[in-house]
C-alpha cells in the first residue's frame, strides 16, 4: 500500500494556505486570520472574502474533513483490501478537490498577504509559521475511528452540502463545484460497492 | 455559453446517449449488466424530453437527434459496450456542467443532480470515479 504520509502533508500544506485550521477533537475546521496567524481580526490590507472566496472556502473545508477521513480509513488496521483501495482513490480525489477549490482564494489571499506583509513583515512571518495545523481532525484526532458506513454518510451529506450551495455562486465556480458533488456521489458509490 | 446554448448541446447529448445505450443494451443482453443499460436507457430518455421541454420553453427550437451518431468503432463485445457506455455518461457530464454554469436556480439545481448521475453511472461502468466529473480541462 503507498504510504499515505505525502498526502496528509499535502493536506496540511493545503490547508495552511487557506487558512484553514483543523479543530478539536470533533474534527470541526474553523477560519482563522489568513496571514496574521491569529484569531484576531484580520490584518490591514488583506482583502475581504467575496461570496465566491468564501463558497469555495465552506466546500474547502467540507473536501479537507473527507480527505482525512478517508486516508485515515484507507489506513486503519483490518480495512480490506478493497475498501483501502476505493479509500485511497477518495483520498486523492478529495486532495484535488481541495486544491482546485483553492485555487483561486490562494491566488487572492496571497495578494492580501503580499500586501499586509509589507506593513509587518516580521510579525507575520514568525506568526505565521504557528498557523501550520497539526494533522489531527477526523484521521488524526482521539474521536471514534472512521468507518466506512461512516464515510459513505458523510460523502452523501458532502453532495447535499455542495448541491445546495450553487445558487448565490458564479458560474464557473458553481460548475466546479457540481463537479466535485458528483464526484462524492460517485465516490460514495464505489465505497459502498466497496463494503461501504 | 448563453443557457439555452448549454440546455441544446445537453439535449444533443442525451439524443446521442439514447441512441449509444440503444446499441450497448443490446449488446448486454443477457449479461449481468443488462438491467444497468436499461436504466440508463430510460433514464435519458426521460432526461432527453425533460431537455426539450425546458428548451422549447425559453422559445427556442430544441436540437433534433441526427439520424445516426459515430460511436468510435464497433461496439461488438461487452466490454467494448461498457467502454461505450462510460464514455457517453462522461461527456453528456460535461453537458450537464455547462448547464450548471450557464445556467442558474432550478435549472442550475437540476442540472447539478443530472451531473451527479451521470458521474455515478460513468464510475460503474469504469469502475473508477472521476475527480472531476464533467470537466474536461482536469482530466488526466
Amino acid at each position: 500500500m503507498p504510504s499515505l504520509l505525502p498526502r496528509r502533508r499535502a493536506l496540511v500544506t493545503l490547508a495552511w494556505a487557506a487558512g484553514l485550521t483543523a479543530g478539536g477533537a470533533g474534527g470541526a475546521l474553523s477560519l482563522t486570520g489568513c496571514t496574521s496567524g491569529s484569531n484576531g481580526p484580520a490584518p490591514t490590507g488583506s482583502a475581504t472574502p467575496d461570496a465566491d472566496d468564501r463558497a469555495r472556502l465552506a466546500a474547502a473545508r467540507i473536501e479537507l474533513v473527507l480527505a482525512a477521513q478517508a486516508s485515515a480509513l484507507a489506513g486503519r488496521p483490518g480495512t480490506s483490501r478493497a475498501l483501502a483501495a476505493a479509500a485511497g482513490v477518495a483520498t486523492a480525489a478529495h486532495t484535488a478537490h481541495v486544491a482546485a477549490l483553492l485555487e483561486g482564494v490562494a491566488r487572492h489571499l496571497t495578494a492580501a498577504a503580499s500586501t499586509s506583509a509589507g506593513a509587518s513583515s516580521a510579525s507575520s512571518a514568525s506568526s505565521a509559521s504557528s498557523t501550520a495545523i497539526a494533522p489531527t481532525g477526523p484521521a488524526g484526532s482521539a474521536g471514534a475511528p472512521v468507518t466506512a458506513a461512516g464515510l459513505v454518510r458523510a460523502e452523501d451529506a458532502a453532495v447535499a452540502a455542495h448541491q445546495g450551495a450553487l445558487d448565490p455562486v458564479s458560474g464557473p465556480l458553481a460548475r466546479l463545484v457540481a463537479s466535485v458533488a458528483a464526484s462524492d456521489a460517485a465516490l460514495a458509490a464505489v465505497l459502498r460497492g466497496a463494503g461501504g | 455559453m448563453t443557457p439555452v446554448e448549454a440546455l441544446q448541446a445537453a439535449l444533443a447529448g442525451e439524443h446521442a446517449a439514447v441512441y449509444a445505450y440503444g446499441v450497448v443494451g443490446a449488446r448486454l443482453q443477457g449479461h449481468p449488466d443488462e438491467r444497468a443499460a436499461v436504466a440508463a436507457y430510460n433514464t435519458h430518455r426521460q432526461r432527453r424530453s425533460t431537455l426539450t421541454r425546458l428548451v422549447a420553453g425559453t422559445g427556442a427550437q430544441p436540437t433534433a437527434a441526427a439520424v445516426a451518431y459515430d460511436l468510435g468503432g464497433p461496439v461488438a463485445t461487452a466490454p467494448a459496450a461498457r467502454r461505450l457506455a462510460g464514455l457517453v455518461e462522461t461527456r453528456v457530464a460535461a453537458t450537464y456542467a455547462d448547464v450548471v454554469g450557464a445556467a442558474d436556480g432550478a435549472v442550475r439545481r437540476a442540472a447539478a443532480g443530472w451531473l451527479a448521475d451521470a458521474a455515478v453511472r460513468a464510475a460503474s461502468w469504469s469502475g473508477r470515479p472521476a475527480a472531476f466529473p464533467g470537466l474536461p480541462e482536469r482530466a488526466g
